[in-house]
């Protein structure tokens, strides 16, 4: 038990002793779609304090560098209020009318991070009023719970609503509402301009939209096209009131659903994994700027605003750092149970790593030498050098360090 | 001669049980309290949505608690053994050493199990006058965790109370710190549900630390 611990223990410590003795990181570039140039323009801090302002080509080389007045005129959409400031701000683009007030309603922001959807979540749900009688949003009242019927509960005195539930259970029949739930989106707070609710997916991949809208239940099927099965949802309640939020089915791909007859069009952004990426959208006037990293790599996808046909693409993979190439040498696995991607606590192995065997063999044959001078049995020594040729390191310390 | 040694390990724990009992309860109340007094001030719904948006269990002040209670009753129980060389004494009754070792252990872990029970009855019993049973749940989920700190702490005190070279109780001490630190690495709620099996076993298997302390003794390992 001992030993086991002890190669427990180790394996969890020391690759992360090592870790924050090497740190290895990246930081991702700024990336926008310069309607100007119609070409990504890559703002990139380098080693020495310096930023590094270039426009790519499709393959994503540099093509021109530019200084910052350079870029501002490129980005009108981003650094509008320095061209105002200089007065160089264009009054068109694209055939667009350019305003600050037009530039400001037009730009939203999104984000997914991998951490917000790989945890626990409480099944409660909160609910608030979608049209509240004086008009500004007012915090939640009640909760819902979805096991095999709707439940609404009072929060004030943890009793069920059967009024409420049952007019909500009955909307949840019409519309064919399979239970379980299998995700679901809603930003509980009253500091948005609107509320729009839930976006619920339930246990066949169909997805729906549900609020509650004085007091009684508003619920809509959202047509998918074809057989997809939706994945995950995300609601958005910007000022512009185009899109109401951003959806994946089961095989990784990706639409935007418009709040106007629930149109759905799938984004040209290639498989994406919200449970293990992380997903951003700059969405202004003229583009959307679509970002999806993990660990690996980052991409980026610019989409026109109006039809979200394909701009561009840019793709950027991080590598594989000295410290981390070291590592693989040093340890042939890495026990952890935290991860940033979660928030989950439970035993993994990572970065599991043949190279280490090297190693391994010269721990292995160190293990026998010092178990044969102590005068240990022959089985025993082959038994811990065996274990040794496995866990490396980390099981060489305990059995040298354990006498009996 | 059972009921005897377990009236042995009584007598030597009886009055850090109920210090521990008097202090977790008070503690457990006090959680109580601060909620109470949240609700009093901003009502009973604030105290939902901060528990359902912000992720707050409000029972975080109870954190490093079952671990201090099981640290304080392991020393209560081995560290007189050793100190007052009782154990070899207590080798010398007529009984078989596993058992013995077994209802020592058996002993210390009711104990502790008694105080952690009544601290999630105080919790559990009031939260649900103001929440529901899926609100409940998570919470007692949430502690699950530090509980097993707890048992793992009094294993791994009772181990190094019994073993006689300093060497080992140093790696046993470390190994200690290793494996309480990793009931309170994710701070999420209910982020330890999916290693609540992996904790079970590794309790029992902490259970046999003792019983290779107390064969090394025998053994005549001592410093």
């Amino acid at each position: 038990m001992l030993i086991a611990l002890g190669v427990m223990v180790l394996s969890w410590f020391l690759p992360w002793l090592y870790s924050m003795v090497f740190p290895s990181g990246v930081s991702d570039p700024f990336v926008a779609w310069s309607p100007v140039s119609d070409c990504f323009i890559v703002s990139d801090n380098s080693a020495e304090g310096k930023t590094r302002i270039c426009s790519v080509d499709a393959l994503g080389r540099p093509v021109r560098e530019y200084t910052k007045e350079e870029r501002d005129s490129l980005l009108p959409q981003i650094y509008f209020n320095q061209l105002m400031a200089r007065e160089t701000l264009p009054d068109s683009l694209k055939g667009k009318e350019v305003t600050i007030a037009g530039l400001k309603h037009g730009q939203w922001v999104f984000s997914s991070l991998p951490r917000d959807i790989n945890r626990v979540m409480p099944e409660v749900y909160l609910i608030m009023e979608s049209m509240p009688p004086r008009l500004d949003l007012e915090d939640a009242s009640e909760v819902f719970t979805l096991h095999d019927r709707v439940e609404f509960t009072d929060m004030a005195t943890n009793r069920v609503n059967r009024r409420r539930s049952q007019r909500f259970d009955e909307v949840f029949r019409e519309r064919g509402f399979e239970y379980p739930l299998h995700s679901w989106s809603a930003n509980v707070t009253t500091r948005k301009p609107r509320d729009e609710g839930y976006l619920l997916v339930d246990a066949s991949g169909t997805a729906f939209h549900m609020k509650m809208q004085a007091g009684r239940p508003y619920m809509e099927r959202i047509p998918g096209p074809g057989s997809v099965e939706f994945d995950r949802v995300f609601v958005m309640e910007n000022p512009e009131t185009r899109h109401l939020g951003l959806m994946t089915d089961t095989e990784g791909r990706m639409y935007v659903l418009e709040r106007e007859g629930y149109r759905l069009t799938e984004l040209p952004v290639g498989r994406v994994d919200p449970r293990r990426e992380r997903i951003s959208v700059v969405k202004n006037l003229f583009n959307w700027v679509v970002k999806l990293s993990d660990g690996e790599g980052a991409r980026w996808y610019a989409l026109d605003s109006d039809d979200y046909s394909l701009l561009g693409a840019y793709e950027l993979s991080y590598g594989v750092s000295r410290a981390r190439r070291v590592a693989a040498w040093l340890f042939p696995f890495r026990l952890t149970f935290t991860d940033t991607a979660d928030c989950l606590a439970s035993p993994r192995i990572i970065n599991v790593s043949a190279r280490a065997l090297y190693l391994n063999v010269v721990l292995a044959a160190a293990l026998a030498f010092i178990m044969a001078g102590r005068r240990e049995r022959r089985a025993t020594v082959a038994s811990c050098s065996a274990l040794t040729l496995i866990f490396g390191m980390f099981s060489f310390i305990p059995m040298a360090l354990i006498k009996d | 001669m059972d009921k005897a040694i377990i009236m042995k390990e009584w007598l030597k724990t009886r009055l850090v049980f109920f210090a521990c009992l008097a202090v977790t309860l008070a503690v457990g109340g006090y959680a109580v309290i601060m909620m109470n007094r949240l609700i009093q001030l901003k009502g009973v719904e604030h105290l939902w949505l901060i528990m359902l948006l912000k992720d707050n269990s409000f029972v975080d002040v109870l954190k490093y608690l079952p671990l201090a209670v099981g640290i304080a009753v392991g020393v209560a129980q081995m560290a007189p053994e050793m100190a007052q060389k009782r154990l070899k004494l207590t080798l010398h009754l007529p009984c078989g050493h596993g058992r013995l070792v077994g209802l020592m252990l058996a002993t210390g872990l009711v104990e502790l199990g008694a105080v952690f029970a009544a601290q999630t009855a105080v919790i559990a019993v009031w939260d649900f006058t103001i929440l529901p049973p899926e609100l409940v749940g998570r919470v007692v989920l949430t502690m699950l965790p530090w509980y097993f700190a707890g048992f793992a702490g009094y294993l791994f005190v009772s181990a190094i109370c019994l073993e006689g070279t300093r060497s080992r109780r140093v790696m046993l001490g470390l190994l200690g710190v290793a494996v309480a630190m990793a009931c309170f690495l994710q701070p999420a709620m209910e982020a330890y549900n999916g290693m609540i099996p992996f904790m079970l076993i590794l309790t029992v298997g902490l259970l046999s630390l003792s019983y290779g302390s107390i064969a090394r003794f025998r053994e005549g390992r001592q410093d």
